[in-house]
C-alpha cells in the first residue's frame, strides 16, 4: 500500500491534480494530463522517491502499462524492502 | 511564493523538488502576472520540453512573464531556414537554439587527413552560420546560442584531445569558432553549455537511455540547470541586472570583529587558511568592480572600525573602491534603501552578501526586490555561492560597464564642487560639459540597448527593445534614432541617453526616451530635445509627438513634455499622456549649459 499511495502523490504533483483520486484500476489513458512528456517526468521521480534505476526494458514495460497497479508491482519487485 | 520555494529555485537548486512541482509552480507563478509576455522561441536539436518548462519556470520566479515557442523535434534548421510561417507568426523576441553534441553527428574518420577535419569543421560551422543569418534576417531577437559540451566518451582515450581527428579536440576548436561570431556580432549570446556541463559533471550529465528512449540530449537534472542558467541570460537581456553588490563586513569581507579584535586582529591576507578564502572572496568584488558592478559597505560597526579595516596592509579591496559607505548600528533595510538612494539606483539592482543568516532573513523580508543569495556558513566557500547565483549576467560587455566605478567616483568630485558652487546654474558651467548627440550607429548600438533595457527612472514610456530591434531601427528609414554621450571637466560619463522616433507621415512619435541617472539635472534633456527637433526638420517631419506611460518608478518625468514646451493631446485614465511639438512654432531658445557636436580638429 505504501508503495501506491507514494506513486499516487507523484502522480498528483507532476500532473498538478491535486485533488485527483488513485486507485491500483486507474488508467493511464483516462487521464488526459498524463501524455508521454509527463510519463517520463512520473518515472523519473519514481526512480528518485524509491532510488531504483529502470532498465530500457522496463521503461518500454512501463510505457505499455495503463494501469497503475502493474506500476506498482514493478516498483514493488525493484524497491528494496 | 514563500521563501521556501523561493530558496528551492536558487543556487544550490533542489532538483527533486523542482522536478515534481514544476507544474503547479509555473501555474501558480503565472498567475500572479498580468503583464505581457516574453515571446521566447526554443529551436532545438533534441527534445525541447523539458528544457522549455524550466525556462519558463524560472523566468516566471523572476516576474517575467513568458510565453515559449518550441519548434518540432530536431528542426532547429529547418525552422530557422523554412520557416512554414508558424515562428514567423509567433514574432520571437528571444530565440533560444537548444543545440548541443548530440547534434554533432558523422565524425570524422580517425584516419582523416588534417584537410579534411578542416573542411568538416567549416562545413559545420557553417551550417549554423547560416541559421543565425536566416533568424537575424527575420527576426528582430537576441539569439542564445549553446556552444557544445565535451563528448561523452572518448575512442582516443587521452589523445582524444590532442589528435586532430580526436572528438574532444574538434568540439573545442568548434566552440573557438563560436565564441569568435560572439565577439563580433552584437544581439548574439553564446550560452557557455561546455562550462556548465563541466562543472555539472559529465557523468552525471549524459544519461544513454534517456537519450536513446526520449532523445533528451542530458539527464532530467541537467535540464534544470540549463534552464536556469538560460533564463539568467534571459533577464539579462530584457534588462534584469545587478548593479550593486551590498557588503556585510565582519566575517563577510574579512575574517573576526574589527570593533573587538582591532586591525591587527581582523583575517585577511597570506596570515593562514582562512585569511586567505577572505583575500580571494575580495579579489572576486574587485573582479566584479571592474566589469561595472558596483560595491557598497553596509555593516553594523562604528563608521571609523569599518573604514580602517580597509587600510589593513593585506586588504584587496580599498575604500575607494565603494561607491556607498553605511555603517553604523541602524537596521541593514534601512541602510540598503539609503544605499539604493545614494547611488540612485532601484533596489532591484541590489544584491546583499552577509554572512549572518539573521541579516539575510530580515533584508529579504522587508525588501523583496533585494537578491540575498544564501551563501552558506563556510567562508571559503562564499565565492563559489556568489558565482552559482547567475545574478551577474549581461547579453554583452560594454567600455561603459569597464568605467562605471569610475564614473561614480568622479560623481563624487561633481558632488563637491556642486557644494562650492554659488548657484546651481554656476555649477552647471563650471561642469564644462560637452555632448555628442547623434543617430545610433554600431559603436554606439550595445551600450544604447542596455541603456533602453536598464533605465527605470528616466524613461518616458518604459518600452524595452533588444539590441537586435534598435539594430533593426537603426538601419530603417521609418526610426529616427539618437544617442547622447556626456563629457565634463571630471571625465566621461559614456552614453547616457537614447531616443527612438517612429516616422508617420510627416509625424515622429517617440516611442523610447531613457537617460541614465548619472546624469540627472544637468540638461542633457534639453540637448537630446534640441538634436532631435533639428533631425526631425532636416528629415521633413512637421509635428513630434511624444508619450508619458506611468510605470512603477519613472514619476520622474511625467511633466518632461510640458515642460519642454509640448502641448497636451491626450491623457488617459490611467495618467498616460500624448503631447505635441509643432516643428517651426516659437518656443523660447533656452540656455542650455552644454556644447553639442564640437567640431574636433
Amino acid at each position: 500500500m505504501a508503495i501506491l499511495a507514494t506513486i499516487s502523490e507523484i502522480i498528483r504533483d507532476i500532473l498538478d491534480e491535486e485533488s485527483l483520486e488513485i486507485t491500483e484500476q486507474t488508467q493511464r489513458s483516462a487521464l488526459e494530463g498524463w501524455d508521454s512528456m509527463a510519463q517520463i517526468q512520473i518515472v523519473c521521480a519514481i526512480e528518485k522517491d524509491f532510488t531504483i534505476k529502470f532498465t530500457m526494458d522496463e521503461l518500454e514495460q512501463l510505457n505499455q502499462m495503463d494501469c497503475v497497479g502493474d506500476i506498482v508491482v514493478l516498483v514493488s519487485g525493484k524497491a528494496s524492502p | 511564493m514563500d521563501d521556501n520555494t523561493d530558496h528551492r529555485l536558487s543556487y544550490p537548486l533542489d532538483y527533486p523538488f523542482i522536478q515534481r512541482h514544476q507544474k503547479k509552480l509555473r501555474r501558480k507563478l503565472k498567475a500572479g502576472l498580468s503583464q505581457p509576455a516574453l515571446r521566447v522561441a526554443v529551436l532545438g536539436g533534441s527534445t525541447t520540453q523539458e528544457v522549455s518548462n524550466y525556462i519558463e519556470l524560472f523566468l516566471l520566479q523572476a516576474g517575467v512573464n513568458v510565453e515559449i515557442f518550441e519548434s518540432d523535434y530536431n528542426r532547429f534548421y529547418e525552422s530557422a531556414l523554412f520557416d512554414d510561417g508558424t515562428l514567423k507568426a509567433f514574432d520571437p523576441q528571444i530565440i533560444y537554439l537548444h543545440t548541443s553534441s548530440v547534434n554533432i553527428t558523422e565524425w570524422p574518420a580517425i584516419a582523416s587527413t588534417q584537410a579534411s577535419i578542416d573542411a568538416f569543421i567549416e562545413q559545420f560551422v557553417h551550417r549554423f552560420h547560416s541559421v543565425w543569418s536566416a533568424l537575424t534576417e527575420k527576426f528582430n531577437a537576441s539569439i542564445i546560442q549553446n556552444n557544445f559540451e565535451l563528448p561523452n566518451v572518448r575512442p582516443l582515450g587521452n589523445q582524444d584531445a590532442t589528435q586532430a581527428a580526436g572528438r574532444s579536440y574538434i568540439t573545442r576548436q568548434i566552440n573557438q569558432r563560436f565564441a569568435e561570431h560572439a565577439q563580433n556580432t552584437s544581439g548574439f549570446i553564446l550560452h557557455d553549455l561546455n562550462y556548465l556541463s563541466a562543472r555539472f559533471g559529465l557523468d552525471r550529465w549524459y544519461d544513454p537511455a534517456q537519450w536513446y528512449a526520449y532523445k533528451f540530449a542530458m539527464s532530467t537534472e541537467a535540464f534544470i540547470e540549463v534552464g536556469y542558467s538560460v533564463a539568467a541570460q534571459i533577464k539579462a537581456a530584457v534588462g534584469l541586472v545587478k548593479k550593486v553588490v551590498v557588503c556585510d563586513l565582519d566575517n563577510t569581507l574579512w575574517g573576526g570583529v574589527i570593533g573587538d579584535d582591532g586591525l591587527d586582529g581582523i583575517q585577511v591576507g597570506a596570515g593562514n587558511a582562512t585569511a586567505e578564502g577572505f583575500s580571494d572572496l575580495q579579489t572576486y568584488l574587485k573582479a566584479l568592480r571592474e566589469r561595472g558592478i558596483l560595491l557598497a559597505v553596509c555593516s553594523k560597526n562604528e563608521r571609523q572600525n569599518a573604514k580602517d579595516g580597509f587600510t589593513h596592509p593585506d586588504s584587496v579591496l580599498k575604500l575607494d573602491d565603494f561607491s556607498a559607505f553605511q555603517a553604523n548600528w541602524n537596521h541593514k533595510p534601512g541602510n540598503i534603501e539609503q544605499i539604493a538612494k545614494d547611488l540612485n539606483l532601484g533596489l532591484a539592482a541590489m544584491v546583499f552578501l552577509d554572512d549572518n543568516p539573521a541579516e539575510r532573513a530580515i533584508v529579504a523580508q522587508n525588501l523583496p526586490a533585494v537578491s540575498v543569495p544564501d551563501i552558506g556558513a563556510d567562508s571559503t566557500r562564499y565565492i563559489h555561492f556568489l558565482d552559482r547565483s547567475g545574478l551577474f549576467e549581461q547579453p554583452s560587455l560594454s567600455q561603459d560597464d569597464f568605467q562605471r566605478a569610475s564614473m561614480y567616483a568622479q560623481n563624487r568630485q561633481r558632488i563637491e564642487l556642486e557644494n562650492a558652487s554659488q548657484s546651481y546654474d554656476e555649477y552647471l558651467k563650471s561642469l564644462q560639459m560637452t555632448a555628442t548627440i547623434e543617430p545610433v550607429n554600431p559603436m554606439a548600438l550595445p551600450r544604447s540597448a542596455q541603456l533602453i533595457n536598464k533605465t527605470n527612472q528616466f524613461n518616458l514610456t518604459g518600452l524595452r527593445f533588444t539590441e537586435q530591434e534598435v539594430a533593426g531601427f537603426m538601419d530603417s528609414p521609418d526610426y529616427l534614432t539618437l544617442y547622447g554621450r556626456l563629457t565634463d571637466r571630471f571625465g566621461d560619463n559614456g552614453i547616457v541617453s537614447v531616443i527612438i522616433g517612429e516616422r508617420q507621415g510627416s509625424e515622429l512619435h517617440i516611442r523610447c526616451w531613457v537617460m541614465s541617472c548619472r546624469v540627472f539635472k544637468r540638461d542633457m534633456e534639453a540637448a537630446m530635445l534640441s538634436q532631435l527637433l533639428l533631425l526631425a526638420k532636416e528629415n521633413g517631419i512637421d509635428d513630434v509627438i511624444g508619450y508619458y506611460v506611468p510605470r512603477e518608478k519613472n514619476g520622474l518625468v511625467k511633466d518632461l513634455y510640458q515642460d519642454s514646451g509640448f502641448q497636451l493631446l491626450h491623457c488617459s485614465d490611467d495618467n498616460s499622456s500624448q503631447w505635441q511639438y509643432s516643428i517651426g512654432s516659437e518656443v523660447p531658445e533656452r540656455d542650455i549649459p552644454i556644447t553639442i557636436n564640437p567640431t574636433t580638429e
